[in-house]
């Protein structure tokens, strides 16, 4: 798993926000392997072994969460309505096709379903999946090239229904992916490394939402997901990059990548420059800088500026450009005690431009366009990064500080002002500790605290004199956009970890016996927050909904 | 084996309890703003709403904390002002008095009219018109059943032709003459304001109120 937040190389795009590789685990192509887990809250298995001895293997795990089983006998009655489950599958198949080629195939199918049913006719639900395969295949060019070709398969869903007092709101967004690409890596030698190749994406989007009051009689509506129009678009991109360690103390990764979108009726070619310098003080220093500009297709639109989760996914069209971004960042790395602590500092500064939102009043239906619905901005964003990192030693662990804004600005939003993004976050601290107290006790620490997401809820308001049944009877005065925000998000996790290598029989096996505590102090972090009347007093007021408390676990690991 | 059974409940329980609390968002200071409401309807005296906003939270949402009573609100029609007086009406649903500025002169049709509004050191003003192009009704039907963002339920559907280059809304009032097919309530509303209660319900003591 590889992280990038800055410098992005060519080889990437299609996204403004930083890059998460995943590279799924090779399976053991000299033995069977059999690993997994039976905790209180979740239980997984892996299996993974040789097909063919050192030509082809395989590997398969799966992971299934059974509080939502274990949950039903304890929940007040009131409370039916709550439940959360997931699950995510993975496999992967190896075969060594020669000397030269290798065949890899693999798949990802893994699903979330949380219920929520609370006071004051709140009623939410979320499902969401994702579904993908590749099959890739690696070639060697004799020892100096290589190249990775693939086609994949992605499917991406999101189902949101949410009720509260007399209205009730309900979203499907979806994503279907056809992509082949192809991958070039050439190393003449060690001062240099070229990357190039081409990519191809045939997009599938379904976006439909619907906002209504509930009805007093008859039935409410619901989303077919399979009568939803469907969006098709097309992205290619082109790309070259070139590493160059031009001295032992000056590198230079620049590159170029120029996308082509294009619909029925509207085409896109970019271009898209991308240079990253490092620079070695010394041998423990040094300065990175680098300047990437970007460009997004598909866009992501909160569906409302209520605090819920509500984004929907659109693609480019003719009207909706695509969001451009450039990038610029500088970054001091410094090392001590022969490399055993890293630390760095990094600034960036991010402009970005055909930003999407809905209107104000936006209040879609099935039969919307939703296209007519929204409104084009721009929104700029900066911060400063800390991070240390001890990698040696009976304490290790990581402390992590981000200081940033984010903000938009839209002619139509706001009086034309700028206003906060809905996940701008001030301040955002992880810090993970892990310590080996004895060769087989483990402690472990994870800390996280990040400043609340921003919604918009209305600061004001007057009664409707007329006509006032249509909006409930008041008119609302909302004085500026997400003017409000999400209490703090912090929590404490603490776990121990006991390893023993025991016999069953014959075999050995390592075992594991895994103590932990989540959410330490039960913080109610918020969720959401939904504005109701109550029944009685009639007083307005605000309500927080929170998931999660203090979660106590134990789980059994094994590993043959 | 027994601690596992011991942890098991009790992680479940609390798992998903007290889910919801209620909770102050931090807001800056509010400044109320000034909220103007009206309707110039022909063959109707001119009613203007002039009240301020309060803030989100606040329980006063009785025009009669809210009006602006100092105003001096008037409708100019050419050479003609009509200056609007303070009036209120009890609303018997809710036993509110609904306090607005009403006028004397009767609205006309296809005139223009002026709004102004002196309210200590600021004027509000406003022009509308009542010379709005008729549009041709193609058909009206009825259905028990229309589906619409404010839900299920029945109503009249008017066919009428739009004229597109126009910037334009339209208002319908739909009158329900009492005939043979019109059912009533069985049990008589009860509020306070309406004369009705039953004999062991407290606003009994409460009902009639005597002035404004």
């Amino acid at each position: 798993m590889q992280l990038i937040k800055g410098g992005f190389p060519a080889k990437y795009g299609g996204r403004l926000s930083s890059i998460l590789d995943i590279t799924m685990k090779d399976g053991n192509k000299e033995k069977y392997q059999v690993e997994g887990g039976i905790g209180l809250l979740s239980s997984n298995l892996t299996i993974q072994g040789p097909i063919i001895k050192n030509k082809a293997s395989f590997i398969i795990s799966a992971r299934r969460s059974y509080i939502d089983l274990l949950l039903k006998p304890f929940l007040p009655k009131d409370n039916k309505g709550t439940t959360y489950w997931f699950y995510d599958l993975n496999a992967k198949v190896n075969i060594e096709l020669g000397k030269n080629d290798k065949l890899i195939l693999s798949a990802f199918n893994g699903k979330d379903n949380a219920a929520y049913t609370g006071a004051n006719s709140l009623n939410y639900g979320i499902n969401l999946g994702n579904s993908t395969a590749t099959l890739r295949w690696n070639h060697l060019f004799g020892n100096k090239m290589f190249a990775n070709t693939s086609l994949i398969f992605n499917e991406y869903h999101l189902g949101l229904s949410t009720t509260q007092g007399n209205y009730y709101s309900l979203l499907y967004t979806g994503v279907k992916d056809v992509n082949g690409k192809t991958d070039f890596t050439y190393i003449p030698n060690t001062k240099h490394m070229i990357k190039f190749g081409a990519t191809y994406f045939y997009h599938t989007l379904y976006p439909a939402s619907f906002s209504a009051k509930i009805p007093k009689m008859g039935s409410k509506v619901s989303i077919n997901k399979d009568s939803i129009p469907h969006k098709y678009s097309n992205e290619m991109a082109f790309y070259a990059n070139h590493e160059w360690n031009i001295t032992e103390k000056l590198g230079l990764n620049y590159g170029v990548r120029l996308p082509y979108y294009f619909t029925s009726n509207k085409a896109y070619l970019l271009f898209e420059p991308r240079v990253t310098a490092k620079i070695s003080l010394n041998k423990t220093t040094s300065i990175k800088a680098s300047y990437t500009v970007m460009n997004q297709f598909l866009h992501l639109v909160p569906n409302s500026t209520a605090s819920l989760p509500t984004d929907i996914w659109i693609p480019s069209s003719a009207l909706v450009k695509p969001q451009n971004s450039q990038q610029y960042t500088l970054g001091l790395f410094k090392n001590f005690k022969d490399n055993s602590v890293e630390t760095s500092v990094e600034v960036y500064y991010k402009s970005m431009k055909n930003q999407v939102l809905f209107k104000e009043g936006t209040q879609l239906t099935l039969v919307s366009n939703i296209e007519d619905a929204l409104t084009f901005g721009n929104g700029t964003s900066y911060g400063v990064e800390l991070f240390i990192k001890k990698n040696i030693g009976k304490l290790t662990g990581w402390v992590s500080y981000t200081l940033s804004k984010t903000d938009q600005t839209f002619a139509e939003l706001n009086f034309g002002k700028a206003f906060p993004f809905t996940y701008d976050r001030r301040h955002n601290l992880s810090i993970a500790a892990t310590y080996d107290l004895t060769a087989r006790w483990t402690l472990s620490a994870d800390f996280v605290f990040h400043t609340g997401n921003a919604f918009t809820m209305p600061t004001g308001l007057i009664p409707v004199t007329a006509g006032g049944s249509l909006y409930d009877g008041y008119y609302y005065d909302y004085s500026s956009r997400n003017n409000a925000r999400l209490g703090a998000y912090h929590r404490l996790d603490l776990s121990a970890s006991y390893k023993k290598t025991r016999k069953f029989f014959k075999w050995k096996y390592e075992s594991e016996l895994a103590f932990g505590l989540y959410n330490v102090y039960s913080r109610k972090n918020p969720y959401f927050v939904y504005l109701t009347v109550d029944p009685v007093t009639g007083q307005r007021k605000a309500v927080q909904v929170s998931l999660l408390p203090i979660i106590p676990s134990i789980s059994y690991n094994f590993k043959f | 084996m027994k601690k596992i059974f011991i942890i098991l409940p009790v992680a479940i329980t609390i798992l998903f309890s007290n889910c919801q609390k209620d909770i102050i968002v931090p807001q800056p200071p509010y400044n109320s703003r000034v909220s103007i409401q009206g309707l110039m309807e022909p063959d109707s005296v001119p009613v203007i709403y002039f009240n301020k906003t309060v803030p989100y939270f606040s329980n006063s949402t009785n025009t009669a904390d809210l009006v602006i009573r100092s105003a001096t609100v008037k409708i100019i029609n050419g050479s003609s002002t009509d200056v609007l007086t303070l009036d209120s009406t009890l609303n018997r649903i809710n036993c509110k008095y609904i306090y607005f500025y009403k006028g004397t002169q009767t609205v006309q049709w296809n005139t223009t009219y002026k709004l102004s509004i002196i309210s200590g050191s600021e004027t509000y003003t406003a022009t509308t018109t009542t010379a709005v192009p008729p549009v041709i009704i193609d058909s009206v039907s009825y259905t028990s059943t229309f589906k619409d963002i404010y839900g299920e339920h029945e109503g009249v559907i008017v066919y009428f032709r739009d004229i597109p280059s126009q910037t334009n809304y339209y208002r319908y009032e739909m009158l329900r003459p009492v005939d043979a097919t019109t059912k009533f309530r069985e049990s008589p509303l009860v509020t306070p304001c309406l004369g009705y209660c039953l004999p062991t319900s407290i606003s009994c003591a409460i009902s009639h109120p005597s002035s404004i």
